[in-house]
C-alpha cells in the first residue's frame, strides 16, 4: 500500500517543478524532471525491475531503436542549412 | 526405406478434421491459418506479376507499345506495392513459417493463436482496400509515395492505399510479436537455442524487423494522409515543410522491410542445402549471428535511398559506410552454404536446384549492391534500371527462388502427397534461365543510363529492353508450371511419408500431414541441429 | 498446477507469463510508434527552433497540466487495482478498473475543451492560421504536430479504456485459472506506458520551448 502512494505524490512534485520550471523559464529543469518522471512510472507502476530477464529486454530494446531513429534521423537535419519557413503561404490549395 | 505410404486410409490430419467454410475460415490452428495466407498471397502474386507482364510488354518498343504514361505510371504502382506490402513483406513468414515453426519447435501451436487468426483477417482487410484503391483509378506515386506528388499533386487515391497498407501492417506487427514469443516460451525440453534450425533463428530476426520497424511506416502513413487531406504543410517546402522528412519516416521502415523479406529466404536456403548435402551446416553459430546482426544493422542504413535527393553529404557518407557493414553477414552466409555444399553428398531435386539457384542469384544481386552503396557511382547509377536489377536479382533471383525452395521442400509435410520432382526440376531450370533474360539487361540498360518508372525510351536501348521483356514471358512461363505439378500432385500425387527426405528436424518426426495438435508426444531433443552422419559413413547416402 | 487455457502451454502460469511477455513485446512496437513523432518535433526543434517557440506559447498550459495531473493519478489507481486483483480482490479490483476508466473519460474530455478552445484561437495549421510574424511558418508545422500527436495518444486512451472495461468484466466474474489478475496486469501495462507516452508529449508541447 505504501509504494503507490509515494510514487504518486513523488509524481505530483514533480509535475509542480516542471510547471513551475515552464513559467519561470528554466526550460532545462523540465528536461531534467521528465526522465525521472518516466523512470518513476516504469518503476513503481509497471514494476519493469520486477519484470523478467526477457521483458526487460523487450522494454529496453524499443528505447534502443528510439535513439537510433532519432539520431541518425536528425543528424541530416543538423548537418545542412535550414531555410525559414517563409511568412505567407504561397499558391496552397 | 519407401517414399510412399502404402496405407489405403485416409489418416486423421489438420487437413481433415473438420470441412466446413466456418471451421476453416475461424480455426485458430496455425497449419489452417498458414493455408489461408498461402491462398491469400499466391493470389497476390499472381496480381504483381500480371502488372509487371503489362509493364514489360509496354516496354518493347520505345515509344511505349501498350499504355499511356499515366497508365504505365499506375502499372509500376500496383506491381510495386502489391509485390512488397502484399507478397515479400509477408511470404515466407506467415505461410511456410506459420506452418512449420511451431512443428520445428515441438510445439502445438503459436504462443497466441486467435492473434494468428486476427492477423489474417488484418492482411486480408488490408488487402481488399489497397486493392481498390489500385483499381479504383489507381495511383501513379510508384511504392515510395515521395511527397509533394503523393500529398500535393496527384489524382490517385492516396489515402484509401494508405489505408490499407496501414490496416496490413498491424498484420505483420501481431505476426512478429507471436513468433518471437513463441520461440522464446514454446520450444521443446531439450531444444537450447543453439540447438534450433536456422529457419527459426532468421524467423526470429524478421519478427525483430516486424516489430519494431512496422510502427514507423504507421506513422508516416498517417503523417502522409493527414497532409494529402488538410494540406497542413509538414512535407510541403512551400509552406516550410520537407520532404526529405517523409523519405526519411519512410525508409527506416522499408529498408528493413527489405531484409524482412530476405532474411526468411536464408533461413529456408539453410535448412535445403543441409538437408539435400546430408550435411550439418558450416559455421551455424555463424549463420545464427550473422542473421540476428543483420535485423540490427539492416535500421542504419536508410539514407542510401536518398543519396541524391538532397541530404546532409556527412550524413550520407556515414550511410555509404553503414551500408558497407550490412554486406558483411550477407557474405558470411553465403560462403557458409558454400561450405556446407563441399564435400556434401549433394543431391539434386527440386528443392535444392531453387536453393543453389538462390545463392549464385543472390550473390550478383548482393555485389552489385556494392556499386551503389558507393556515393559516386551512385549519382551515376540511382535512378535507373541497374538499381532495378540490383534489387530484382535479390527479391526474384533470392526470396521468390527460396520460397520455392520452401514450398517444394515442405510440400510433402504441409499436403501429405509428393509431387512430380521431374517437373519441379524442369520449373527450376525455367525460372533460372527466363529470370537471367529479363534482368541481366537491366543492369547493363542501367549503367547506360535508361531511367526507372519511364514508359518510353531512346530508341538505343531497344535492345536491351526486347530481351528483357522476352525473359518476362519465359519466367512468367515457369511460374505458372507449378501451379500445374503441384495442384496435380494433391489429387494423384503418391501419399507422403514421415520423412520423405531423410532430413533432420522436429517437423520430420510427425505425420504427413500432421494431426491439429501436430504431435501424440511432444519430443524431447537431445542432439544439436543437422546431425547428419559423417559424409563417407555407411548411413550417409539417401535411398532414391 | 492449475490448467492452462491453450494446450500448447504446459501450465496456466507458463500462458500467463507469456501474455505478459507479449504485451511487453507489443509496446516496444507502440514505443517506435510515438518514437516517430516525436522524431517529427526533434526535426521540427533543429529547422525551426524560433517557430516552435512561437508555438508553444500558444499551448494551454494549465489545461496540459491538469490532464498530466489526471492521467498521472489514473496510473496510480490502476496499480492499486494491479495489487487487489493479485491479492484476489476481484470487486476491488473491478471498481480500480472503473475509476481509472473515469479518470481516462476526464482526461478525454478536458482534451475535447481543449481543441475546441484551440480551434477558437485559430490554431488549426490552414488557411486561417492565427499567430502572425516571422517564426509562423515554423509555428504552423509545430501545430501539425501538436494535432497529430495529441489526436493520437488520446486513440489510444480511447482503447485504453475500452481494455479498463473488458478487464473490470474479467475481474468482477471472479478467479478462473488466475486469468482475470492477467488481465487486470497486462491492461495496467498498457495504461501506464500510454501515461509514459503523455509524460513524453507533455513537455515536447507546453513546456521545453516556453518563451
Amino acid at each position: 500500500m505504501i509504494h503507490p502512494v509515494l510514487a504518486w505524490i513523488l509524481l505530483m512534485l514533480l509535475l509542480a517543478v516542471e510547471v513551475l520550471a515552464a513559467l519561470l523559464h528554466v526550460g532545462w529543469l523540465a528536461w531534467a524532471a521528465a526522465p525521472v518522471m518516466i523512470v518513476v512510472v516504469a518503476l513503481m507502476f509497471m514494476h519493469v525491475a520486477q519484470e523478467s530477464p526477457l521483458r526487460r529486454i523487450f522494454a529496453i530494446t524499443g528505447l534502443v531503436w528510439i535513439a537510433i531513429l532519432l539520431s541518425l534521423g536528425s543528424a541530416d537535419f543538423a548537418a545542412r542549412h535550414n531555410y525559414p519557413a517563409p511568412q505567407q503561404v504561397i499558391g496552397v490549395r | 526405406m519407401s517414399r510412399t505410404s502404402t496405407v489405403e486410409d485416409l489418416p486423421p490430419s489438420y487437413l481433415n478434421k473438420e470441412n466446413t467454410l466456418f471451421s476453416w475460415l475461424c480455426s485458430t490452428d496455425h497449419k489452417r491459418i498458414a493455408l489461408l495466407y498461402f491462398g491469400s498471397i499466391t493470389a497476390f502474386f499472381f496480381l504483381g506479376s500480371a502488372g509487371a507482364a503489362l509493364m514489360r510488354l509496354n516496354l518493347i518498343s520505345p515509344a511505349g507499345a501498350l499504355v499511356s504514361h499515366e497508365g504505365y505510371n499506375r502499372l509500376f504502382t500496383l506491381h510495386g506495392v502489391v509485390m512488397v506490402w502484399f507478397f515479400l513483406v509477408p511470404a515466407v513468414p506467415v505461410t511456410l513459417g506459420n506452418f512449420i515453426l511451431p512443428l520445428m519447435l515441438g510445439a502445438r501451436d503459436l504462443a497466441f493463436p486467435r492473434l494468428n487468426l486476427l492477423s489474417w483477417y488484418l492482411f486480408i482487410t488490408g488487402g481488399l482496400i489497397t486493392l481498390w484503391a489500385l483499381f479504383w483509378g489507381g495511383l501513379n506515386t510508384g511504392w515510395t509515395f515521395y511527397t509533394p506528388l503523393s500529398t500535393n499533386y496527384t489524382n490517385g487515391h492516396v489515402v484509401l492505399a494508405v489505408v490499407g497498407i496501414f490496416i496490413s501492417g498491424f498484420s505483420s506487427i501481431t505476426t512478429g510479436v507471436n513468433f518471437i514469443v513463441t520461440i522464446h516460451r514454446l520450444r521443446a525440453p531439450g531444444l537450447t537455442w543453439y540447438r534450433l534450425p536456422v529457419f527459426a533463428w532468421s524467423l526470429y530476426a524478421t519478427s525483430v524487423i516486424y516489430v519494431l520497424g512496422t510502427p514507423v511506416l504507421a506513422m508516416t502513413l498517417i503523417l502522409l494522409a493527414f497532409e494529402r487531406i488538410f494540406h497542413v504543410g509538414v512535407f510541403d517546402s512551400r509552406i516550410g515543410g520537407d520532404p526529405l522528412l517523409f523519405q526519411h519516416l519512410f525508409w527506416f521502415y522499408s529498408h528493413p522491410a527489405v531484409y524482412i523479406m530476405i532474411l526468411p529466404g536464408f533461413g529456408v536456403v539453410s535448412e535445403v542445402i543441409t538437408a539435400f548435402s546430408r550435411k550439418a551446416l558450416f559455421g551455424y553459430k555463424f549463420v545464427v549471428w550473422a542473421s540476428m546482426s543483420i535485423a540490427v544493422i539492416s535500421f542504419l542504413v536508410w539514407g542510401h535511398h536518398m543519396f541524391v535527393a538532397g541530404q546532409s553529404i556527412y550524413s550520407a557518407i556515414v550511410f555509404s559506410l553503414l551500408s558497407y557493414l550490412v554486406a558483411v553477414p550477407s557474405a558470411i552466409k553465403v560462403f557458409n552454404w558454400l561450405g556446407t555444399l563441399h564435400k556434401g553428398h549433394i543431391q539434386f531435386e527440386a528443392p535444392m536446384l531453387y536453393a543453389l539457384g538462390f545463392v549464385g542469384l543472390f550473390t550478383i544481386g548482393g555485389l552489385t549492391g556494392l556499386f551503389i552503396a558507393a556515393l559516386g557511382t551512385d549519382v551515376h547509377l540511382t535512378q535507373t534500371y541497374f538499381i532495378v536489377a540490383h534489387f530484382h536479382y535479390i527479391m526474384v533471383g533470392g526470396m521468390v527462388s527460396a520460397f520455392f525452395a520452401g514450398l517444394h521442400y515442405w510440400w510433402p509435410k504441409i499436403t501429405g502427397r509428393m509431387y512430380s520432382d521431374a517437373w519441379g526440376r524442369v520449373a527450376a531450370a525455367i525460372i533460372f534461365f527466363g529470370f537471367n533474360l529479363t534482368f541481366f539487361p537491366q543492369f547493363v540498360l542501367g549503367y547506360y543510363g535508361m531511367p526507372r518508372r519511364y514508359a518510353s525510351y531512346p530508341p538505343e536501348y531497344q535492345v536491351w529492353n526486347v530481351l528483357s521483356s522476352a525473359g518476362a514471358v519465359i519466367l512468367a512461363i515457369g511460374y505458372l508450371t507449378p501451379l500445374f505439378y503441384l495442384s496435380y500432385s494433391l489429387l494423384r500425387g503418391t501419399r507422403a511419408t514421415e520423412n520423405p527426405w531423410e532430413a533432420t528436424g522436429l517437423e520430420w518426426k510427425t505425420s504427413s500431414p500432421p494431426q491439429t495438435e501436430n504431435f501424440r508426444h511432444i519430443p524431447t531433443v537431445v542432439d544439436g541441429p543437422y546431425n547428419y552422419p559423417p559424409p563417407h559413413s555407411p548411413a550417409a547416402p539417401r535411398h532414391g | 498446477m492449475a490448467e492452462p487455457r491453450g494446450f500448447q502451454y504446459a501450465s496456466a502460469a507458463h500462458e500467463t507469463d507469456t501474455a505478459r511477455a507479449g504485451m511487453w513485446l507489443f509496446l516496444a512496437s507502440e514505443m517506435l510508434f510515438f518514437g516517430a513523432i516525436v522524431y517529427v518535433w526533434m526535426v521540427l526543434r533543429i529547422t525551426h527552433p524560433q517557430g516552435v517557440v512561437l508555438g508553444t506559447s500558444h499551448t494551454n498550459l494549465i489545461l496540459g497540466s491538469i490532464n498530466t495531473a489526471l492521467l498521472l493519478t489514473s496510473s496510480f489507481t490502476l496499480t492499486l487495482g494491479v495489487m487487489r486483483a493479485r491479492a484476489g480482490q476481484g470487486a476491488a479490483a473491478a471498481r480500480c478498473c472503473l475509476l481509472t476508466a473515469g479518470l481516462g473519460v476526464g482526461f478525454l474530455a478536458l482534451k475535447g475543451l481543449e481543441w475546441g478552445l484551440d480551434l477558437h484561437e485559430g490554431l488549426w495549421p490552414g488557411p486561417g492560421f492565427a499567430p502572425w510574424g516571422d517564426d509562423v511558418g515554423g509555428a504552423r508545422l509545430f501545430m501539425c504536430f501538436y494535432w497529430v500527436a495529441t489526436a493520437l495518444h488520446g486513440l489510444h486512451m480511447v482503447i485504453g479504456v475500452g481494455l479498463l472495461a473488458w478487464a473490470a468484466r474479467l475481474a468482477w466474474r471472479g478467479p478462473m485459472a488466475g486469468r482475470h489478475v492477467t488481465a487486470v496486469e497486462v491492461v495496467g501495462l498498457y495504461w501506464s506506458f500510454v501515461d509514459t507516452v503523455w509524460l513524453v508529449m507533455y513537455p515536447l508541447i507546453y513546456l521545453v520551448a516556453r518563451p
